[in-house]
C-alpha cells in the first residue's frame, strides 16, 4: 500500500504545471520603427469592432460578409471589420480540390481569438465590440444575424470611455509594419484595460464557396474563383490579448499612453499596398471593446 | 492502418484459439444498420440532402475463449445521419481490443472504456444516440492486490471520430472496500467503501500568447456508506489551472462536489442529491468544444423523461463550467387492499382494489454565486462562493406521476411537469430568457388479450407567457396510438401539433409512423413521417436535432 501512495505522489509531482504568470513576457517594439507624433484627439464617437468568424468553404459566409459590408457602406468609419478564418473544416487548404481553396487565412492570432471568445457557435458569426451576450459564463459570438444591425446602431451613440488613434507605416527594406496608438482616458475606469494591434491585409481575391443565399448581388452560388475577401487577419502583432495599459482605479480623464507594435513579413504573397493595421482597447474583466481605430499603413 | 489492425487481431484470435483449447471459444456481436431518406421541408426548416439518403452502421465482433477477450467494431457513416457529428464520415474500425486477466491482474490493449468513481474525474463511455464516444485508446490495467483492494491505471489518448484528440490521459484508481478486508468487518451491516483517483493530460502548448500548462492534474475522493435500506455517498474533485475554450483560457483550478442519499425500504423510496461545479470541463485538447474529447463526465441531477414532450422540448444539459443543482425524489406504492363481497354476492366499490404508485420529483441547477475580477493579472477568471447558488436559474422541474391499474385489462399513467428552462444558458441563444413550460401527459393501455394491446397518450404543453417568462413556440398537444401484437409486430402513429405558435405558418403538424418487426433477435422498423427540431439528453449530454422529413429504416440484430 505504502509502494502505491509513493506512486500517487509520483504522479501527482510529475503531471502538473502550475503557472503563476500567463501571459509570460512582453513582445516590444522592432528598434528600428520611430515613434510618431499625435495631434490632439477629437473623436468623440465610439467605433464598433466587428469580427466575422468566415472561412472560404463556409458556404452561408458570404452572407454575413455581405451584411457587414452594407451595415459599413450605410454607416461609415465607425465600423471596423475584421474577417477572422477559422475552422479546419471551413477554413484549412483543401488539397483534392485544387487549384481552388488552396490559401490559408488562417492565423494563431485567430485561431486564439475562436477558441477563447468563439467557439461555441458555428459559422458564420460575428462579435461585436466583444459584447457578453451572457453573463457567467461570458459568450460574445452571435450567428442570429436578424438582430444585427440594430445592436450596432445602439452601440455608435455610446460616449465613447476612451479615445484611440493610431499611425502605421511599412518599411520596406526590412519587410517591417510599425505601428503606434494613442490612447485617451474619457472617463475614470475601474477595471484593468489591454490594447491589442491587428495587422490586416484587404482586397485579396481568392476562391470562396458561396451557397447563393442572403442576396449578394456580385456572386453566384458555387465556387467563386475571383471572390473579395475584405479585411483579412493576418497577424494578433501584440498576442490577441494584447497588453495591459490602463490600470482599474489609477487613472484619471485625460491621461494618455502611447503603445507600439511591430511586425517583420515573412510571407511572400501578401501585399503591403493592402496593410491596414486595427488597433482596439477592451476592459479585461469583461473583454468588451470600448474604443477601436483603423489605419491604413503607408 | 486500419487493415493492419484488423489482421494482426483476427491473428491474435487464431492464435489464442489454438493455444487455449482447454475452453470453448465464442464469438458473438451485434449489427446496428439506420438509413434515412431526406424530403427537404423549408416549412419545419428541414434542408435538403445532398447525397438524399444516409445511413449510420455498426457491428460489434467480439471473441471470448477463457480469460481472453477481444473485438472489434465496425462503422460506418455514409455520410452520417443529420444531427450526427459531422466529424463521423467514411467507415472504419472505431473500435478494438483485447483483454486478458489471470491470478487478479486484467489488462487491455486498445480501445476501452472506464469510470472513476462518479466519473467527474474520468469516463470514457459510449452513447451512440447522441454520436458521443470518447473511447480510450491505449493500455488499462486492473488489479486487485489483497481482497477488498481494487486498482485500475489507465494511459492513453481520446477517440475524437476516426482519429484520435491530441492529449495523452493517464490516471490511476483506488478503491477499498472496508468490509472485504476481513471476516470480522464483513459481518458489520455498514459498509463502507473508500476511493481515490489521480488523472493527468498532457497536451503541448500550441498558444503563441498565453503560457499553458501542458500537464493539467486532477484529484478526487470519495466515500459510499451503505446500511440496510439507507445509503450516503459523496465524492469531491478538484482540477489545477486548465485554460480551455470552454472557460475562455482562464486559469481558475476547477472544482466538484457531488453528495447522494437515499432510503428505501417496501413501498417507500426518496433520496436527495446536492452537487456543485466550477469549472470543471477537463478535455484532451483544451481547444475543442461540442461534446469531443471530454475526459471527465459530470452526473445529471435532473430527471431524465421519456414522454416526448417533456423529453425532447425542454431537456437539461449539464453546464460544466459551473452550476449548483439539487434534485429529490419521493416515490410511494398505495398497496391494494380486498374488500368483502357485498351481502348479494356482488362486489363492493374499492377505490383500492388495485395498487397505486405515486412519485415526486424536483430538481433544479442554479448559476454559481460568482464575482468577475477587476483586476485579474493571473488570468483567474471570477472568485465564487462555492455552493452558493446565484438567483440565476439555468433549469427546474417539477413532476409527480400517478400510476394504476383500472382493471385486469386497462392500466394508465398520469404525470404533471413543470418546467423552467433558460434558453441562453443550455442552447446558446441570445436574449430569449427562461422559458415556463407546464405539461400534462395521460398514457393509458388497454390488453386485448394475450398478445395485443393498445396503447394511447395525450400530451399537452403549455407555455406561461406572463410573468417575465419567454413565451418560445408556444403551446404543444401530441397524440400517439400504438398497437402491439406480441411478440413480433407493433405499429404507431403520432401526431405533434404546435398549436399555439404565435406564427400561425409555424403551426405545424408533424405526423410520423412507425411500423416494427421482431423475430428471435432481428427487429426491423419502418418509419415515415416529418421529426421537428429538438434536443436529444442522454444523462445531462445533449445535442441538437434538425428537423427532418422522411422515410427511415432500421434493423438492429444480435447473435
Amino acid at each position: 500500500m505504502k509502494k502505491i501512495f509513493v506512486l500517487i505522489a509520483l504522479l501527482a509531482a510529475f503531471s502538473c504545471d502550475y503557472v503563476e504568470d500567463p501571459l509570460g513576457d512582453v513582445i516590444v517594439v522592432d528598434p528600428t520603427c520611430v515613434e510618431p507624433t499625435f495631434a490632439q484627439n477629437t473623436n468623440t464617437k465610439r467605433n464598433v469592432l466587428i469580427e466575422d468568424f468566415t472561412g472560404f468553404y463556409c458556404n452561408n459566409c458570404p452572407r454575413a460578409a455581405y451584411r457587414i459590408d452594407t451595415l459599413k457602406n450605410n454607416i461609415g468609419k465607425q465600423i471596423i471589420p475584421v474577417a477572422v478564418h477559422v475552422v479546419d473544416q471551413f477554413a484549412a487548404p483543401r488539397p483534392a480540390d485544387a487549384p481552388k481553396y488552396q490559401t490559408d487565412f488562417r492565423t494563431p492570432g485567430g485561431n486564439d481569438i475562436w477558441t477563447a471568445y468563439g467557439g461555441i457557435i458555428g459559422l458564420p458569426s460575428i462579435m461585436i465590440s466583444r459584447i457578453d451576450t451572457f453573463n457567467n459564463p461570458a459568450r460574445f459570438q452571435v450567428s442570429d444575424l436578424t438582430p444585427f444591425n440594430d445592436q450596432v446602431r445602439q452601440l455608435i451613440d455610446d460616449v465613447p470611455v476612451v479615445n484611440l488613434q493610431v499611425k502605421a507605416n511599412y518599411i520596406a527594406s526590412k519587410s517591417l509594419v510599425c505601428a503606434y496608438a494613442e490612447t485617451e482616458v474619457l472617463a475614470t475606469l475601474a477595471d484593468d484595460h489591454s490594447i491589442v494591434f491587428m495587422l490586416l491585409e484587404d482586397s485579396i481575391i481568392d476562391w470562396q464557396l458561396y451557397s447563393g443565399a442572403g442576396g449578394y448581388p456580385f456572386y453566384s452560388a458555387g465556387d467563386i474563383p475571383d471572390y473579395l475577401h475584405k479585411h483579412v487577419l493576418r497577424r494578433s502583432m501584440n498576442n490577441y490579448l494584447g497588453e495591459t495599459i490602463i490600470t482599474g482605479g489609477n487613472n484619471v480623464v485625460g491621461d494618455k499612453t502611447i503603445t507600439s507594435s511591430s511586425y517583420m513579413v515573412t510571407e511572400s504573397t501578401w501585399k503591403p499596398e493592402h496593410f491596414e493595421v486595427v488597433a482596439f482597447v477592451y476592459n479585461n474583466r469583461t473583454k468588451e471593446i470600448m474604443q477601436a481605430y483603423k489605419a491604413n499603413v503607408d | 492502418m486500419k487493415k493492419t489492425a484488423l489482421a494482426v487481431l483476427l491473428s491474435v484470435i487464431y492464435t489464442v484459439s489454438y493455444t487455449q483449447n482447454s475452453e470453448e471459444a465464442q464469438i458473438h456481436g451485434n449489427i446496428q444498420t439506420d438509413v434515412q431518406y431526406y424530403n427537404p421541408d423549408t416549412l419545419i426548416g428541414a434542408p435538403p440532402v445532398p447525397e438524399k439518403m444516409l445511413m449510420n452502421g455498426f457491428a460489434n465482433i467480439n471473441f471470448t475463449k477463457g480469460n481472453f477477450s477481444a473485438g472489434i467494431r465496425y462503422e460506418s457513416y455514409l455520410n452520417a445521419l443529420l444531427g450526427f457529428p459531422e466529424g463521423y464520415q467514411g467507415t472504419g474500425i472505431g473500435y478494438r481490443y483485447a483483454t486478458y486477466s489471470l491470478d487478479g491482474i486484467e489488462v487491455t490493449a486498445g480501445n476501452f472504456y472506464e469510470q472513476f468513481g462518479s466519473g467527474m474525474i474520468l469516463r470514457a463511455y459510449e452513447e451512440r444516440g447522441l454520436g458521443y464516444d470518447n473511447a480510450m485508446d491505449g493500455f488499462r490495467v486492473k488489479y486487485n492486490p489483497y481482497r477488498g483492494v481494487y486498482l485500475k491505471g489507465v494511459y492513453g489518448k481520446q477517440r475524437l471520430f476516426f482519429t484520435q484528440g491530441p492529449g495523452i490521459v493517464r490516471g490511476i484508481d483506488g478503491e477499498i472496500v472496508l468490509n472485504e478486508l476481513s471476516d470480522s468487518l464483513d459481518k458489520l451491516k455498514t459498509r463502507v467503501v473508500l476511493g481515490g483517483s489521480f488523472v493527468s493530460k498532457y497536451q503541448e502548448d500550441d498558444n503563441q500568447s498565453l503560457v499553458l500548462p501542458e500537464n493539467v492534474g486532477s484529484y478526487a475522493g470519495r466515500i459510499n456508506v451503505y446500511r440496510g435500506g439507507f445509503s450516503l455517498s459523496g465524492e469531491y474533485v478538484e482540477k489545477i489551472n486548465d485554460p480551455s475554450a470552454d472557460n475562455n483560457f482562464i486559469y481558475k483550478k476547477g472544482r466538484g462536489l457531488i453528495i447522494n442519499s437515499a432510503y428505501s425500504m417496501k413501498g417507500f423510496g426518496a433520496s436527495f442529491t446536492a452537487k456543485t461545479i466550477d469549472n470543471m470541463s477537463f478535455r484532451s485538447d483544451r481547444n475543442e468544444g461540442q461534446q469531443n474529447v471530454f475526459i471527465n463526465y459530470i452526473p445529471a441531477t435532473t430527471k431524465q423523461h421519456t414522454y416526448n414532450l417533456p423529453a425532447t422540448l425542454y431537456p437539461y444539459a449539464v453546464q460544466p463550467n459551473g452550476e449548483v443543482a439539487f434534485q429529490g425524489d419521493i416515490s410511494y406504492k398505495i398497496n391494494k387492499k380486498k374488500k368483502k363481497k357485498n351481502a348479494d354476492g356482488s362486489k363492493p366499490f374499492n377505490l383500492r382494489r388495485y395498487a397505486t404508485y405515486i412519485s415526486v420529483n424536483w430538481s433544479a441547477a442554479y448559476a454559481l454565486d460568482s464575482t468577475s475580477l477587476t483586476n485579474d493579472p493571473t488570468l483567474q477568471g471570477y472568485s465564487t462562493n462555492f455552493f452558493r447558488p446565484d438567483k440565476r436559474v439555468y433549469f427546474s422541474d417539477f413532476n409527480i406521476e400517478l400510476k394504476r391499474k383500472l382493471s385486469p385489462k386497462a392500466r394508465f399513467t398520469y404525470s404533471y411537469f413543470d418546467m423552467r428552462y433558460d434558453k441562453d444558458v443550455i442552447e446558446g441563444k441570445v436574449g430569449e430568457g427562461l422559458v415556463n413550460a407546464r405539461i400534462h401527459v395521460l398514457d393509458f393501455t388497454y390488453k386485448i388479450n394475450t398478445q395485443k394491446s393498445l396503447r394511447f397518450e395525450a400530451q399537452h404543453l403549455g407555455t406561461n407567457k406572463n410573468d417575465g417568462y419567454f413565451e418560445d413556440q408556444g403551446n404543444w398537444v401530441t397524440g400517439l396510438l400504438e398497437y402491439t401484437i406480441s411478440p413480433g409486430w407493433f405499429f404507431a402513429v403520432v401526431d405533434q401539433y404546435n398549436y399555439g405558435n404565435k406564427d400561425e405558418i409555424q403551426r405545424i403538424h408533424y405526423l410520423f409512423g412507425s411500423v416494427g418487426y421482431i423475430k428471435k433477435a432481428n427487429r426491423f422498423t419502418l418509419s415515415y413521417g416529418r421529426q421537428r427540431a429538438g434536443i436529444f439528453c442522454v444523462g445531462g449530454v445533449c445535442r441538437v436535432v434538425p428537423a427532418s422529413n422522411g422515410i427511415s429504416f432500421s434493423v438492429t440484430s444480435t447473435f
